[in-house]
């Protein structure tokens, strides 16, 4: 680390030894912990054509990152202490250097992070809006927690996704809950890799689809940008085929994402897709393969088909097949509002507000992300937390009988439950409950 | 045989309940007459007469109708059932000493359980008194009258409520309506008497009264009452948590009762919003966080009695009330205490006076005052007004009995039969009124 330092000005580690001769248009930033392990991870398998940024409020993430580009958040560097409105103050403060990322040749971002923590959740929507802003293509791709990191970062994390959803053009959601129903049987470290390569497959398959020359039927930058412009909720996937109808295994391998938790493909309005076989295959890529695209569209009523077909000799007798969806319909609640140019307000003083758990959008993404039982199961358990139980002492206490009945139990806060024990008043009839024991009366029946 | 015409009125948060009944002899019960009437809801609030001058309406209206039912004979006193916050029982140890080989009697006990009665707070009102168990020099006895002892006590369960609740019942019945409350019955001790069985209370039971404003919880083990408190909560907290989300009170009240439900499946609460039948898909959130809330409070009484836990409560879980009625609810209540739960019944030996009557579950709070008073020296409620002109002929008063059904079988057939007067069989219910053995004997109940 001895050739690296932290530019005074911009607040950038800038490492000399790194230089490109191609221009890339693609720009990967991953904002805070998560994002920032899954862009180090793409960055050390080596993705062609794509420059990579890390971005965090915490200074020593950033001097253990792979990645050359860095970039400090604020001016503690001690991290944002699990609080996304820290996170989003630091990027505030930090919002030229933001600025900056974008200051070259840069079409299209992937801004990642991983969401319900502080610094990714509370600066990773900041870092969008600027792009956004600067009418880069920009893709969000986050994870969310697993389902058993509880209700609060669950809900912290899906506030995160929504306000993210304001400022990107297109949305990859990945449910890490998914990835376990994915790959069962992967060990947890190949599990988490999974999700990171969601975003290293995401950026390498535009990359290269972008980049490629080798091609018959072309697609270039502008295909990618009308799939995905504006395109709400999203998916950006690859999937490998091999053997009899490998092009429809291909294409539910790269249906097989955990992009597409507890969703399907069906939804979407714009669809594009590129082929990739082998000229030297020893099964020559017939045309009646192509059926399986007829038969894959087919399904998808109103779509808008981009394709593309293109030459990978290294495939051998495999098939490859790259897709973007965009527009789903159904993908309730986070991504359903697409929005249009004219509604899309820069909100620069916008503080993501306080988590709530009673938004009922959030509850319906919840449960279309977890399962709407387990759902309806972990409310239970936190309206069972809240419910208030009453001692004998309090049975017939006026205030706690009047608060009781002005506070549902359901969506009960903290602040509900002290509401309806506070100051109860201990007057004399409850009083009357305590000699249970103390009090006793003798007579004497011989006097 | 002569019988007694008893007449109890249940003053509840969502209803008022008169019935008349006749009970024989041998103590048997025909229940002749049930009246209701729907209440308001703020008239009558957590089971306190909040509303004198409604109250009296309504339950002026429902005398009415009873008396027409019952003519010539008009109602002039009711027993009065009680429940609602601040019923609850408290344990208080008394206690007698008395000479070496004494015989305990029931005077005694009575004696005993009398002092009970003014331990209490100033500002309660001890409506009943239950034993707890016997201790007679020191040993355990279950029934210690007739045994030879020096001291005697027991662990008494006084049953007390504020006094103001009586007092509001007192203003809305006596001074509105000039009905004597011949006594105040706790309504959920007499439904305890009615729908437990004995084998229950020894072994272990708990009893639920999940009414409108209030459930009342009793638990009663190795024969005694261990606990009897009530808490605040009951059906109409659910009906006004629905009420938060937009709904008039009917509104809400209805869907409560039709798909409101405790345990709510995720996909049914939307197949119900496809069918148009609810258009809030939390709606049965709302209702089984209430309905939660509500069955922890009950279950937090198994601690309270002083058990390990509900499995202690052998014979399970017993619900009566309305509240119960929702769907799901004892499916909860045996989810989360792990004991079965049964609805109380009414029992068999309840007779009705005739065919028109329906003794459905609903009825069992009123019909279990009259089966608690059945059992007790009650005084007559019903004067008859003496006829004008000695009239030695009756065919008129039994054509007339006959129709309105006011007696039962037993009583039509002994006036037919021996054509008795109607004053004779008068005059037993006038014996039977000035009964010594009457709880309280100071008044006259038919001078008016």
């Amino acid at each position: 680390m001895s050739d690296e330092q932290i530019d005074s000005e911009t607040g950038f580690i800038i490492n000399n030894g790194i230089n490109t001769n191609t221009t890339p248009i693609i720009k990967v930033v991953g904002v805070g912990g998560g994002g920032g392990n899954a862009v180090g991870y793409m960055y050390n398998q080596g993705v062609e054509n794509v420059k990579f940024v890390v971005a965090n409020t915490d200074r020593q993430a950033l001097e253990n990152s792979p990645v050359p580009e860095r970039l400090l958040l604020g001016h503690t560097g001690l991290g944002a202490g699990n609080d996304p409105k820290v996170a989003f103050e630091a990027a505030q403060e930090s919002i030229e250097q933001i600025n900056r990322i974008f200051d070259d040749t840069t079409k299209m971002t992937f801004i990642t992070a991983g969401l319900g923590g502080g610094t990714g959740t509370g600066a990773g929507p900041v870092v969008a809006r600027v792009a956004k802003e600067r009418g880069v293509l920009t893709i969000g791709i986050v994870t969310i927690p697993f389902f058993f990191e509880g209700m609060k970062k669950i809900t912290k994390a899906f506030k995160g996704a929504m306000e993210m959803r304001k400022y990107v053009d297109a949305l990859l959601l990945i449910n890490n809950e998914q990835l376990l129903k994915i790959y069962p049987d992967l060990d947890l470290d190949s599990c988490f890799d999974k999700a990171d390569d969601v975003l290293a497959t995401a950026a390498r398959s535009i990359s290269e689809l972008i980049t490629t020359r080798d091609a018959r039927i072309n697609l270039d930058f502008n295909d990618v940008d009308t799939t995905l412009r504006e395109g709400g909720t999203a998916i950006i996937s690859c999937g490998y085929g091999e053997g009899e109808n490998r092009v429809e295994m291909a294409i539910q391998d790269a249906l097989n994402s955990p992009l597409l938790s507890n969703r399907d493909i069906l939804g979407s309005q714009r669809l594009l897709f590129n082929l990739y076989y082998s000229r030297s295959a020893e099964h020559r890529f017939q045309a009646k393969e192509m059926t399986a695209f007829t038969e894959f569209v087919n399904h998808l009523p109103g779509v808008d088909v981009i394709y593309g077909v293109a030459y990978d000799e290294s495939l051998g007798d495999r098939v490859k097949v790259t897709i973007l969806a965009a527009g789903f319909e159904m993908s309730n609640a986070i991504g359903t509002d697409v929005i249009t140019d004219e509604a899309y307000q820069p909100a620069a003083d916008h503080l993501p507000s306080e988590p709530q758990a009673d938004d009922p959008n959030i509850i319906k993404a919840m449960a279309e992300q977890y399962g709407s039982d387990r759902v309806a199961d972990m409310e239970a358990q936190k309206a069972r937390n809240l419910y208030a139980v009453l001692s004998v002492n309090q049975l017939d206490d006026d205030h706690i009988i009047e608060a009781l009945e002005k506070s549902p139990a359901y969506k009960r806060t903290k602040e509900d439950k002290a509401r309806i024990f506070r100051s109860a008043p201990r007057t004399a009839p409850e009083q009357t409950a305590a000699p249970q024991r103390g009090s006793s009366t003798t007579i004497n029946i011989s006097d | 045989m002569s019988s007694r015409t008893i007449v109890a009125v249940e003053i509840g948060s969502s209803k008022i309940k008169a019935a008349v009944g006749e009970v024989a002899d041998n103590g048997t019960l025909t229940v002749c007459h049930i009246e209701e009437e729907r209440q308001s809801p703020n008239f009558v609030r957590y089971g306190m007469v909040q509303n004198i001058k409604e109250v009296s309406n309504s339950l002026n209206r429902i005398i009415f109708k009873l008396t027409n039912r019952i003519s010539p004979a008009r109602i002039s006193a009711v027993y009065a059932g009680v429940g609602g916050r601040s019923m609850m029982a408290l344990k208080h140890h008394v206690g007698a000493t008395q000479p070496d080989d004494t015989e305990i009697t029931s005077e005694i006990i009575g004696e005993i359980l009398g002092r009970a009665e003014n331990i209490i707070d100033p500002e309660r009102k001890v409506v009943e008194v239950l034993p707890g168990e016997f201790m007679v020099d020191n040993m355990k006895v279950a029934d210690p009258v007739g045994t030879i002892g020096n001291s005697i006590s027991t662990e008494a369960m006084v049953v007390s409520c504020r006094q103001q609740m009586l007092r509001n019942l007192q203003l809305a019945v006596n001074d509105k309506l000039n009905i004597k409350i011949h006594n105040f019955v706790v309504r959920h001790t007499a439904i305890a008497g009615m729908v437990l069985t004995d084998d229950e209370r020894q072994l272990g039971v708990m009893l639920v009264d999940f009414g409108a404003e209030t459930t009342a919880v009793s638990i009663y083990k190795d024969g005694f009452l261990k606990l009897f408190v009530t808490i605040p909560l009951g059906s109409r907290h659910i009906t006004r948590d629905i009420m938060s989300r937009g709904y008039s009170e009917e509104r809400a009240d209805e869907i409560k009762r039709t798909v409101g439900n405790a345990m709510p499946e995720p996909a049914e609460s939307n197949r119900l919003r496809h069918e148009g039948l609810i258009d809030d898909s939390e709606i049965n959130n709302l209702v089984a966080a209430r309905a939660g809330e509500i069955v922890i409070n009950i279950l937090e009484r198994v601690k309270d009695a002083g058990l390990r836990s509900a499995e202690e409560l052998l014979r399970g879980i017993v619900v009566t009330g309305l509240g119960a009625n929702l769907n799901g609810f004892t499916t909860l209540l045996e989810n989360q205490s792990g004991v079965t739960v049964r609805r109380a019944a009414m029992p068999a030996t309840v007779r009705r006076g005739n065919s028109r009557i329906r003794l459905s579950s609903d009825d069992i709070d009123v019909v279990a005052l009259l089966h608690h008073l059945a059992s007790q020296p009650t005084r007559e409620c019903v004067v008859v007004p003496p006829p004008v002109v000695e009239e030695p002929e009756v065919p008129d008063t039994v054509a007339q009995d006959n129709d309105i059904d006011s007696f039962d079988d037993d009583d039509v057939e002994a006036v037919g039969g021996k054509r008795r007067s109607f004053f004779s069989s008068w005059k037993d219910k006038i014996k039977n009124i000035i009964d010594p053995q009457d709880i309280d004997t100071s008044d006259e109940s038919f001078d008016d």
